[in-house]
């Protein structure tokens, strides 16, 4: 067994030689990182002098168990209840190894040449209240390198809310491990001052009738890319990805979604709805991959955005790679402006100008935030983002 | 008194093409008037003017509701002072309910009004009584505005909106296509419900028939962007019978 601190090491030295990927990798064709990311960090020491307040930037629900993660590191998790437990990554080397096969992956090496915290939670029942972990940087100067691996026994289920804000540099890593007929509903709130960097890549392997709902609001944040990879590795996994975007002033946000139905029988549905005002740039990499022996499969995959300024730009990339015969596929894109008509219809019926607008914003992004109905404390839920997103649009408007 | 709309030699030109020319007519508190004329005559575009759209310039003449022009008015203003436009094609908005649309829509004109906002609870009383009238059943106060809703569910919506804002001043544009006959007696119904010795109605409509339920005033004949015959309601009999061959050419264009 190869020790942590070699794998490290390791990644330690491809960072140094190849550093942030640049825009002549494909898969970082629009977000070129090593135009705007430092090629080294210093890894501060966490002082805090006070308590910092982030109430009102994470996803609000009393009732979830709390995580919280400052500056990278770990400093509240509350008490767990029966069939949650969490353990540190560094003594289950064997679980990085397995996960980071392709170690030439830039999000991969940086992280874990960086890492800070790495965690490991598993969930091994139906857990009834969601769990939030919140992600905070203090400071400009900090970075956050974070790993989290969930696995998810045979059965289980989880609401899990993530949310990311403050400034600086955050890269979280995680991987998530659904055994058979298990349920992963998460939640990804981005909400981060306008000079941070936010890389997410969030990975996850759905065994037979494993079904994972992931909802991702973005309502600010510098530079972000929120990608998902999601591998089906036995029939009846379904994963439904579904996000909403709102981003202005100089904003850069990149989705970036890969399915890989490695499996016959699955199921997956990606669905993308971006607003972009100002000179906001606004990026949405979707691919789909069906395997040779993947028959049957159903996936789905749709772009819409919505742009509010002239100066905006949207940049999408959908791709299908079919090597399946018996399959049903779809993607679709579209970029439109407000209707016009739509507007007057809505203020000839004395809603003013901004409100109509502020309505029919919502409406475009309304299909996201109802896949949270299903969710552990959803209808709270769906009630804080609709009032963020009315924040978004009257800061926009 | 003066009128309750009076519209005075109305010119309006949509991108660069003179459509009405010389228009006016006055409806006075209380009446009910009807125009027919031809397609393309410039009915809808009067209607579209009146509720202030963009791209429909004024280039002559003008429009004053209860004595105020509407020139320099936004739409909502012209909603807060009491105009309503049921639209000959309703719009579908996805992803903001029907139900969330009117509590939006009737709480914004009652502020403007000065008058209290309605809570949500007796909002939801409000509008379901009035839905009931209209045979619309609660599914369409859930479903996204207008989306699927069918021809003549689009148009009994569009009373609908017009029950809940109680507007002194409302146009109809064809609200009779796409109803079926029992259709046409419920909206009937919900705008003669409305009738009453302060407001006014200005039904656009190509057919007598819905003229049967909702008795006019007065009949005019809009042709070539003006009003080329005014008169009693026998005059809609008669263009049922013989068409707008006698009118059409009496325009100079
Ligand atoms: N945006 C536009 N640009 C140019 N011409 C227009 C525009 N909108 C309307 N028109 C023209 O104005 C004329 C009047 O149209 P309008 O819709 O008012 O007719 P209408 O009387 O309501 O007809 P219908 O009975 O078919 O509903 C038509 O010739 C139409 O083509
Ligand atoms: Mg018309």
């Amino acid at each position: 067994m190869t020790s942590f601190n070699h794998m490290q090491q390791e990644a330690k030295e491809i960072f140094a030689a190849h550093g942030w990927p640049n825009k002549r990798n494909e898969d970082w064709h629009y977000t070129d990182l090593s135009a705007r990311l430092p090629s080294s960090f210093q890894n501060q020491s966490l002082e805090l002098s006070e308590d910092v307040h982030i109430d009102n930037l994470t996803c609000d629900v009393e009732e979830a168990l709390q995580l919280n993660f400052i500056n990278g590191l770990l400093t509240e998790a509350g008490e767990l209840p029966d069939g949650l437990e969490i353990s540190a990554l560094i003594d289950n080397p064997d679980l990085v190894q397995q996960s980071d096969e392709d170690i030439t992956d830039p999000l991969l090496y940086a992280n874990l040449a960086h890492l800070e915290t790495g965690i490991v939670i598993d969930v091994s029942q139906v857990i009834e209240e969601p769990m939030e972990i919140h992600f905070h940087n203090t400071s400009a100067e900090e970075a956050s390198f974070v790993r989290i691996i969930f696995r998810l026994a045979e059965g289980a289920s989880l609401t899990l809310l993530e949310s990311h804000s403050g400034w600086g540099h955050t890269q979280l890593v995680s991987d998530v491990y659904q055994h058979e007929d298990s349920m992963l509903r998460h939640l990804k709130l981005h909400q981060a001052e306008d000079s941070q960097v936010s890389l997410l890549l969030n990975r996850v392997s759905l065994d037979a009738r494993a079904q994972y709902h992931n909802v991702a609001i973005s309502l600010s944040g510098g530079l972000g890319r929120l990608e998902t990879r999601v591998t089906f590795n036995a029939p009846g996994g379904h994963a439904g990805l579904a996000t909403a975007l709102l981003s202005g002033g100089k904003q850069h946000i990149d989705i970036t979604t890969r399915l890989n139905h490695l499996s016959a029988d699955t199921t997956s549905d990606t669905v993308a709805r971006t607003i972009l005002d100002d000179e906001a740039c606004g990026i949405f990499q979707g691919k789909v991959i069906v395997h040779e022996d993947a028959q049957r499969v159903e996936a789905t995959q749709k772009s819409d955005a919505l742009m509010l300024s002239a100066d905006a730009m949207m940049n999408v990339k959908p791709e299908l790679e079919i090597y399946a015969d018996d399959v049903a596929c779809a993607h679709g894109s579209a970029i439109g402006e407000i209707d016009h008509e739509a507007l007057f219809f809505l203020r000839s019926r004395g809603i003013g100008e901004e409100a109509a607008r502020i309505m029919l914003v919502e409406g475009f992004v309304s299909e996201i935030l109802g896949r949270l109905d299903d969710f552990a404390a959803g209808a709270v839920l769906q009630e804080n983002l609709l009032k963020r997103v009315a924040t978004f649009l009257k800061k926009s408007a | 008194m003066s009128a309750l709309l009076e519209i005075k030699n109305l010119h309006v030109s949509v991108a660069d093409t003179q459509i009405l020319k010389g228009l006016s007519l006055s409806v006075s508190a209380g009446e009910v008037h009807a125009i027919m004329g031809p397609n393309g005559s410039g009915k809808s575009t009067l209607s579209y003017v009146l509720a202030g759209r963009d791209g429909y310039e004024i280039t002559e003449g003008d429009i004053l509701l209860n004595g105020v022009s509407l020139k320099d008015m936004n739409p909502e203003d012209r909603a807060i002072a009491g105009l309503f436009l049921a639209f000959q094609y309703p719009l579908e908005i996805p992803g903001v309910t029907n139900m969330t649309f009117l509590k939006t829509s009737v709480n914004a004109v009652r502020r403007g009004r000065g008058e209290e906002e309605l809570d949500a609870a007796s909002f939801l009383r409000f509008v379901r009584e009035k839905a009931k009238a209209l045979r619309l059943d609660d599914d369409m106060l859930k479903r996204p505005l207008n989306v699927g809703f069918s021809g003549g569910e689009k148009k009994r919506n569009e009373i609908l909106q017009m029950s809940v804002l109680e507007p002194m001043m409302a146009i109809l544009d064809e609200t009779d296509s796409g109803l079926d006959i029992d259709a046409l007696k419920t909206v009937a119904e919900g705008v003669n419900a409305l009738r009453d010795a302060q407001r006014g109605m200005l039904v656009i409509t190509h057919y007598q028939r819905l003229l049967d339920y909702i008795k006019p005033d007065i009949v005019h004949i809009l042709a070539g962007g003006q009003i080329v015959k005014t008169g009693s309601p026998e005059l809609a009999l008669e263009l049922e019978k013989s068409g707008y061959a006698d009118y059409v050419g009496e325009v100079v264009a």
